[in-house]
């Protein structure tokens, strides 16, 4: 009885951090986002709104997706039978190895049972959870394969191409963006950049991972791509973020949840969060750049028709007048 | 190649993980990216202890396998011959590593 309250209450701890993080990951990229806009004097009052609203929402969906996560990865790490605190540490870490490499995890754990000094425990964990982490590559091909590491560089280069012509043709786009959201976004761009082209060789072992990434990569791509046309345009390129955040914490856990039936969960969560923001920035920044070329040229077109045939009614007005 | 060493001092017996770490002051970290390589090149040969402590899982063990042995007995001899002990660490540990060093020792 005691032992399983204490396995509730570590639980609970843990998921408290792990909500607690999220939240202040989320409501900090949010506050980021809306910053600029809190002093505006006609849009001060839903900014602030806006805010909250979407710190609220955006916070609970990722806490609890990532809380889900949490469990899935603790259950599969065996964490409650683990004796301690080491042994935990290196049972996380050896949970994300792929199958070909899973022996090795096991001995591993095995060679810790072995060592009795807490100092030296902690020691052989920490240094066996980085070959864990990252084990040698079996080839020498870029670890998300070369059609993956191709998307992603040009991915990157039409991210940049775009979000550059943008700030040029259309300045207002950008200026209202703060700099601390764009510098999290090159962060972001080269975090993105450098997993598709060498991320951790572990964790790209399972074709149905690979599957579940690309198809969640493309349906985001496209999904985005519909967004900014319909009320993103206002927003400017920026607008991807809420969209990504919703993906990377909502829908990534969830699909990685299902790729876990076997396979492994370090390559499902891996691929998605390699592969989506790999496809789903260029195609959601370049959706954007689209919508707001096309439906700003309508406009004008539209503007210009109008004011034209407005001019030519006022012409035959006037002729017929000063007839 | 100090652990294909170590492996071949006693080519018969099978070692553990923690063991090799402690002979040669190796971390963990370093040493099973190690053996993972080596095992891949088919160098290196892996069963689980029968025998254990009750109560703990069982152990992984490793030794040099018939190529592992040849290789490191190419090994010792590029280092024995003349001149190769006065070369520079890097300069050896290419040498032992690529082609060339099966091209030495026909």
């Amino acid at each position: 009885m005691k032992r399983t309250v204490a396995r509730i209450l570590r639980i609970a701890a843990e998921l408290l951090v792990i909500a607690a993080a999220v939240t202040a990951v989320v409501t900090g990229m949010i506050y980021a986002w809306e910053a600029p806009y809190f002093d505006h004097p006609h849009r001060g009052e839903n900014a602030w709104r806006n805010f909250v609203k979407a710190s609220v929402v955006l916070s609970s969906l990722g806490a609890v997706a990532a809380g889900v996560l949490w469990l899935a990865w603790r259950h599969r790490a065996a964490l409650d039978t683990q004796p301690d605190a080491p042994a935990r540490f290196l049972a996380v870490a050896v949970a994300t190895l792929p199958e070909v490499r899973r022996d090795w995890g096991v001995a591993m754990m095995a060679e810790l049972s072995s060592i009795t000094d807490s100092s030296a425990r902690w020691r052989f964990a920490a240094s066996s959870a980085r070959a864990a982490l990252f084990p040698p590559a079996e080839g020498r091909r870029p670890a998300t394969g070369r059609f993956g590491a191709a998307v992603a560089v040009l991915g990157v280069i039409a991210c940049v191409t775009a979000t550059g012509y943008l700030s040029l043709v259309y300045p207002g786009t950008l200026e209202v963006t703060s700099a601390l959201v764009i510098a999290a976004l090159v962060v972001f761009l080269a975090a993105c950049l450098s997993l598709a082209l060498i991320a951790p060789p572990a964790l790209t072992s399972s074709v149905m991972a690979r599957r579940a990434g690309l198809f969640l990569g493309i349906g985001s791509g496209l999904g985005l791509l519909l967004f900014s046309r319909t009320d993103a345009v206002e927003m400017g390129a920026m607008t991807f973020i809420v969209p990504a955040q919703f993906l990377i914490f909502v829908i990534a856990p969830i699909i990685a949840l299902g790729t876990t039936i076997g396979t492994n969960l370090g390559d499902a969560v891996s691929w998605v969060l390699i592969v989506v923001p790999g496809l789903m920035i260029p195609l959601g920044i370049l959706g954007a750049a689209l919508a707001i070329v096309v439906v700003r040229g309508a406009g004008q077109a539209l503007r210009r028709t109008s004011s034209d045939a407005a001019a030519a009614g006022n012409a035959g007005s006037d002729r017929t007048s000063g007839s | 190649m100090a652990v294909i060493q170590a492996l071949a001092e006693e080519p018969d017996v099978w070692r553990y993980g923690y063991d090799l770490c402690q002979q040669l002051d190796l971390k963990a970290g370093s040493m099973y990216p190690i053996l993972m390589r080596l095992a891949d090149r088919g160098m290196l040969e892996t069963t689980w202890a029968t025998e254990g402590e009750p109560g703990r899982p069982p152990r992984h063990l490793y030794r040099l396998t018939g190529t592992g042995l040849a290789f490191a007995t190419k090994l010792a001899a590029a280092a024995d011959r003349p001149g190769a002990a006065a070369a520079p660490s890097s300069a050896t540990s290419t040498t032992v590593r690529g082609p060339r060093l099966a091209g030495a020792h026909p």
